[in-house]
C-alpha cells in the first residue's frame, strides 16, 4: 500500500519530490472529493492531510477514523505550521479517561 | 434508585438472583478491560508526544529546504525533477487487538534507485529536501500508527468507563434492591402463612376437644 498526500501546493511538491502521490485541493468541495476517492481505493494505505484542509471536515474524518481501520488518515501541519486547531493528545485523554496528565 | 416493577414471587427472587450474579460478574471483566486499556494507552502517550514534535521539526526543515529549492529552481523544474523521482513506499498495515480494539501497525519499506536526475544543472537544496521529505515521511508512517491507535484507545476507554458506572451506579443497586424487596415480601408471606397453620391447628385443637366432650356428655 501506498502513501498519498491531500494538501496545497507546497506540500503535494514536497511530498512529491519523495515519491508520493498527491492532490492539491483549493477548496472544501475539492477536498472532500479527493478524500472519498482515497478512500474508496484499496492501495491507499495512509492519507497524509493539511490540517487547514482538514478542519473544515474533522467531523468526516473523525467518524471515518473510529469507524474504519484503513486507511489511515493523518493531519499535518502545512508550511505555516499552525497547529492551534489540532486537538492534542493530552485533550483526547482528558476527554475519555478524565484524568489530566 | 429504583427498584425494578415485577411481582414479588419466587421465580422473580431466583431470576433476579442470578442477573446480579451475571451483572457482578460483568462488572469485574469490565473493570478489568478499563484498566488493561488505561494501561496500553498510557503506554503510548509519551511516544505520541514525541512523535508529534520530531514531525513538526522534520517538516518546518523540509518545507524550508524545499523553499530553497523552489528559489533555485524555479517551481516548474522542480515538478519536473519531482515526475523523475520514482520512490516507492510498501506500507504494509497489519493489526494487533487490544481488547477487541483493532489497532494498526504500520510497517514502511523503501524501494529507491538514485540517482534521478543529473547533478550538473540541480544543487544541494534539492537533494536536501528530497532527504528531509523522506526522513517526514518515516516519522508520519510511525506517528500514523500510534495517534491512531491512540484515538480508538481513548475512545474504547470512554465506552468501558461508561458501562462500568452504569452497572456499577444503576444496575447493581437496583438489583440488590429489589432482590432485597422481594425476600422481605416473601418472608412477610411465609410469617403469614405460618401464623394461620398456627391458628388453624388451635382451632382444630379446641373444636376436637369440644366435640370428645360432647361425645362423652352424651354417652
Amino acid at each position: 500500500m501506498q502513501y498519498v498526500v491531500i494538501g496545497d501546493e507546497e506540500t503535494v511538491l514536497g511530498f512529491s519530490l519523495a515519491g508520493v502521490e498527491g492532490k492539491i485541493a483549493r477548496t472544501e468541495e475539492q477536498t472532500l472529493e479527493f478524500l472519498k476517492k482515497y478512500i474508496s481505493t484499496p492501495r491507499v494505505g495512509v492519507i497524509i492531510i493539511t490540517e487547514k484542509l482538514a478542519s473544515p471536515h474533522a467531523r468526516f474524518i473523525d467518524d471515518y477514523t473510529y469507524k474504519e481501520t484503513l486507511p489511515l488518515i493523518i493531519k499535518i501541519p502545512d508550511r505555516s505550521g499552525s497547529r492551534e486547531q489540532r486537538i492534542s493528545v493530552e485533550e483526547v485523554i482528558r476527554k475519555s479517561v478524565g484524568i489530566k496528565i | 434508585m429504583a427498584r425494578y416493577e415485577v411481582p414479588p414471587t419466587k421465580t422473580n427472587l431466583l431470576r433476579l438472583k442470578q442477573e446480579l450474579v451475571l451483572a457482578q460478574e460483568g462488572f469485574e471483566l469490565l473493570d478489568q478491560k478499563r484498566n488493561i486499556l488505561i494501561v496500553e494507552l498510557m503506554g503510548i502517550i509519551d511516544r505520541a508526544k514525541r512523535l508529534e514534535t520530531e514531525l513538526d521539526d522534520y517538516l518546518k526543515k523540509a518545507f524550508q529546504s524545499l523553499q530553497m529549492a523552489v528559489r533555485n529552481h524555479g517551481r516548474k523544474n522542480l515538478n519536473l525533477l519531482a515526475g523523475t523521482i520514482k520512490i516507492e513506499h510498501n506500507i504494509s498495515i497489519s493489526q494487533r487487538k487490544v481488547m477487541g480494539v483493532p489497532l494498526a501497525i504500520v510497517n514502511v519499506t523503501y524501494k529507491e534507485n538514485p540517482p534521478y536526475f543529473s547533478f550538473v544543472d540541480t544543487n544541494f537544496w534539492v537533494d536536501e529536501a528530497i532527504f528531509n521529505f523522506k526522513e517526514t515521511l518515516k516519522i508520519i508512517g510511525e506517528l500514523a500508527q500510534t495517534r491512531i491507535s491512540l484515538i480508538r484507545l481513548a475512545r474504547e476507554v470512554s465506552r468501558t468507563i461508561r458501562k462500568v458506572n452504569a452497572l456499577e451506579k444503576i444496575a447493581i443497586p437496583d438489583y440488590k434492591e429489589t432482590v432485597q424487596y422481594i425476600q422481605q415480601r416473601l418472608d412477610e408471606a411465609e410469617r403469614e402463612q405460618f401464623y394461620l397453620m398456627k391458628m388453624i391447628k388451635k382451632r382444630l385443637e379446641q373444636k376436637n376437644i369440644s366435640d370428645s366432650r360432647l361425645q362423652t356428655g352424651c354417652l
